[in-house]
């Protein structure tokens, strides 16, 4: 019985059983959806993986010493965006809007297939009626309750009163703390439905831990003028990273911000500069440092001059964001495998140039294909370097929420 | 029979076997390591639909995260004549059947409703404290009529007699009523058992009877918080709107559509039953509200689109005959000559 049988109850038993599995009562990827609060039976005291049955000698030799295998990743364009785009708004459309959970699925199960490892595509396991789910529960725990608020404080105070401003300031607060905590789940919620050759991926931390930093580094900010900006990215993606598995495999960012800070000065500077002179010029002529014949001659050059400057400011803010990409990512280890990336910022530039003509000529309906396109630039630069233990990485073993990432979609964080 | 390569994981660490592929009449038979295992086509699962001419991955129901990954793109479609609860039309059928269903329940649940007269709103309105129902409808009225309220004295001391006249005896009923100054023929209540008359309305009525006639239909929708009702309305009917789009929307849309909500044809007839009732009980005849009726109907046609909560009053026959049906009774008129002329000049 070299798999297990599936006809015998055996050491896995029945899926939606307790049993001594890894995964206990964790849904079947393609069991039908709408049921997905089967989950765990409360998640404690996971019984010890039972010896596991005789896996048959893999080809790479026997398990242990020398599974070490290079992965090749490699991005297989999905056929045909435009048409499910098509689809997804029309029957968007058509379900008052309801549909869009069920679209959100179909993207990403395209997408995740075109992300191939060793010739193997990911696997998107999520369902529409989990998004949908998590939806309704934030909408009726966080959602309605302050809308409710507001509507009473509007309706007792009058729309007029100072009161409807102050009072709901705790709220938006409390709401900032939560932006943290729901991009956190979003990405616990998207690793534990991505599934390779069987195995998943999970998040071990606290989500409300990581919306904890988030909110105070985040205050910082405004302290520091923007320059924490770099330390705070770098320090955000570490939490990340380093709670991020594959299977019982950590993901590790060791990474500091020293390196980030020299492109940000760069685009700190000469943001600082473009915004310095848009303030300064009607400064100076109202001190009439420059005379009305000289405003006149120099108006040309000094238009010229601050669209040049505007390009170039954003320019440097795409070398920040392609030399942190490049290097975070580089940091990332896995095991014994790394990774490296090469994205430039003209790249980055081109792609978002197109993207934004796409969804302006296509009035956001090909908003998916934009994505596709977003993650073909960046799964076509980016490679796995070094060898993968593939023997030594077990099933994650921690359950599944049932409900999706409402807190994001109702926060608007998307990163998919 | 054919024979396909593919890979098998058995979800239990990331490793693959090279294996060998073949449709049974049993099952799937996977081969390979000198093991074979046959999985039952009714076991097969998928988490997306298999589609014809791609790479298939399959998993089986009874071992979870076990995957059997077939390049050949000529395998999907002759599994698809084994197992075609993996194919796109049963994926449809199992995943968006349910939720076209599920529209289709929503918006049934809402018709239902409609036509039928429960109302969740108006329970719900009844747990709405009384202080906090006469704070919404002071701030209503104040944006309504952008607070210029019509205050003499003289005319305030007729409009408060008429009210303490209709109200119920004995009752804890604490109608403020007013008029304001509206460029409408109009009259509306607000939460809180707040009435406003619109000057115009006042113009209109012929006689104090059909004012007290227009007053008492308005107390009635007062005491059955019809008001109170269609806030919640309109809360429920937004929050289903943003969980339909998404986001939420701005309350003042919310407070703009509270003011143009229609009451239903059945709170028009719980309002007339009390103002015969509230009118026969005060002694006041209920005729002159027929006519004033009858007068509006005149004026601007049934369908009339010309104000927000009278205009919602169908001014039919049926609720003209109605009140003409309810009989007579001895009756005063509702106030004296000079309470009246006092309460024409109350905008003076």
């Amino acid at each position: 019985m070299p798999f297990g049988n599936p006809n015998h109850p055996g050491p896995y038993g029945n899926s939606n059983h307790p049993g001594p599995h890894g995964t206990p009562g964790q849904t079947g990827p393609g069991a039908p959806a709408g049921q997905p609060a089967n989950t765990a039976p409360s998640g404690q005291s996971v019984p010890p993986r039972p010896p596991a049955p005789p896996v048959p000698p893999a080809p790479g030799g026997p398990a242990g010493g020398g599974s070490l295998q290079p992965v090749k990743l490699f991005w297989k364009h999905p056929h045909d965006m435009g048409g499910l785009s098509f689809k997804i708004w029309f029957l968007t459309l058509l379900t008052f809007g309801l549909y869009r959970f069920w679209g959100k699925t179909e993207v990403r199960r395209k997408l995740w297939n075109a992300v191939l490892l060793n010739h193997q595509p990911l696997e998107y396991t999520g369902t529409g009626w989990e998004l949908f789910l998590g939806f309704i529960i934030v909408l009726i725990v966080v959602f309605l309750p302050v809308m409710a608020l507001f509507f009473a404080l509007a309706l007792y105070f009058g729309p007029d009163s100072p009161m409807v401003n102050i009072a709901p300031i705790p709220l938006y607060v409390f709401f900032f703390y939560l932006t943290g905590v729901a991009i956190y789940r979003a990405m616990r919620y998207r690793l534990r439905r991505t599934r390779w050759r069987g195995i998943r991926g999970t998040m071990t931390g606290n989500p409300w831990a990581y919306g904890w930093t988030y909110f105070w580094t985040t205050l910082t900010l405004p302290f520091t003028l923007g320059w924490s900006y770099p330390w705070r990215k770098v320090k955000l993606a570490q939490l990340l990273v380093n709670d991020s598995h594959f299977g019982t495999q950590p993901f590790r960012l060791d990474a500091s911000w020293k390196p980030l800070l020299r492109p940000f000065a760069a685009a700190w500077l000469v943001s600082a500069a473009a915004i310095g002179i848009l303030l300064l010029l009607p400064l100076a002529k109202e001190a009439s440092l420059i005379g009305a014949s000289q405003t006149k001659e120099m108006a040309p050059y000094v238009i010229l001059g601050f669209i040049a400057l505007l390009l170039a400011s954003a320019y440097f803010w795409l070398r920040f964001q392609a030399s942190s990409m490049n290097y975070l990512t580089g940091q990332t280890s896995f095991g014994s495998a790394g990774f490296r990336l090469d994205v430039t910022p003209g790249g980055l530039f081109m792609l978002m140039l197109t993207n934004l003509l796409i969804v302006i000529f296509t009035v956001g309906i090909f908003a998916p294909v934009t994505l596709a396109r977003a993650m073909r630039y960046v799964m076509e630069r980016m490679e796995i370097t070094g060898a993968v233990d593939l023997a030594a990485i077990a099933q994650a073993t921690d359950s599944i929420e049932g409900m999706g990432e409402g807190l994001a979609d109702a926060f608007d964080i998307d990163a998919f | 029979m054919e024979e396909f390569a593919g890979t098998y994981s058995d979800g239990q660490n990331a490793l693959a076997l090279d294996v060998r592929v073949w449709l049974g009449g049993d099952g799937l038979h996977i081969s390979g390591g000198g093991h074979e295992v046959i999985w039952p086509y009714d076991q097969l699962v998928s988490s997306g639909p298999v589609l014809a001419r791609h790479p298939a991955q399959i998993g089986c129901k009874t071992l979870a995260g076990a995957r059997l990954h077939v390049e050949d793109i000529r395998f999907a479609g002759s599994l698809m004549d084994h197992a075609p609860h993996l194919g796109h039309r049963a994926h449809n059928r199992r995943v968006l059947a349910p939720m076209f269903a599920a529209v289709l329940a929503i918006a049934a649940l809402i018709a239902g409703l409609y036509v039928s007269n429960i109302s969740i709103a108006a329970g719900i309105a009844r747990l709405i404290p009384q202080g906090a129902r006469a704070k919404m409808g002071d701030q209503l009225a104040k944006s309504m009529t952008h607070d210029r309220f019509c205050t003499r004295p003289e005319g305030v001391a007729a409009l408060r007699a008429l009210t303490a006249r209709l109200k119920r005896p004995g009752s804890k009923d604490a109608f403020v009523v007013r008029v304001g100054k509206m460029g409408m023929v109009n009259a509306f209540t607000v939460p809180g058992q707040r009435i406003i008359i619109s000057e115009k309305l006042l113009d209109f009525a012929d006689g104090p009877d059909e004012l007290a006639g227009v007053l008492a239909h308005e107390m009635g929708h007062a005491l059955e918080l019809h008001p109170e009702a269609s806030i919640v309305r309109s809360f429920g009917l937004s929050a289903l709107g943003s969980l339909m789009f998404g986001q939420s929307s701005n309350m003042e849309t919310l407070a703009a559509l509270m003011l143009q909500l229609a009451y239903s044809r059945q709170a028009e007839r719980q309002a007339d039953g009390w103002a015969l009732k509230l009118l026969r009980q005060a002694h006041i005849d209920a005729a002159p509200l027929a006519t004033f009726f009858r007068k509006i109907r005149k004026k601007y046609g049934d369908s009339g689109r010309f104000l927000t909560a009278l205009s919602t009053h169908p001014a039919t026959k049926e609720r003209i005959a109605r009140i003409e049906a309810a009989g007579h009774w001895v009756a005063t008129p509702a106030l004296n000559k000079s309470q009246w002329a006092a309460l024409k000049k109350i905008c003076d």
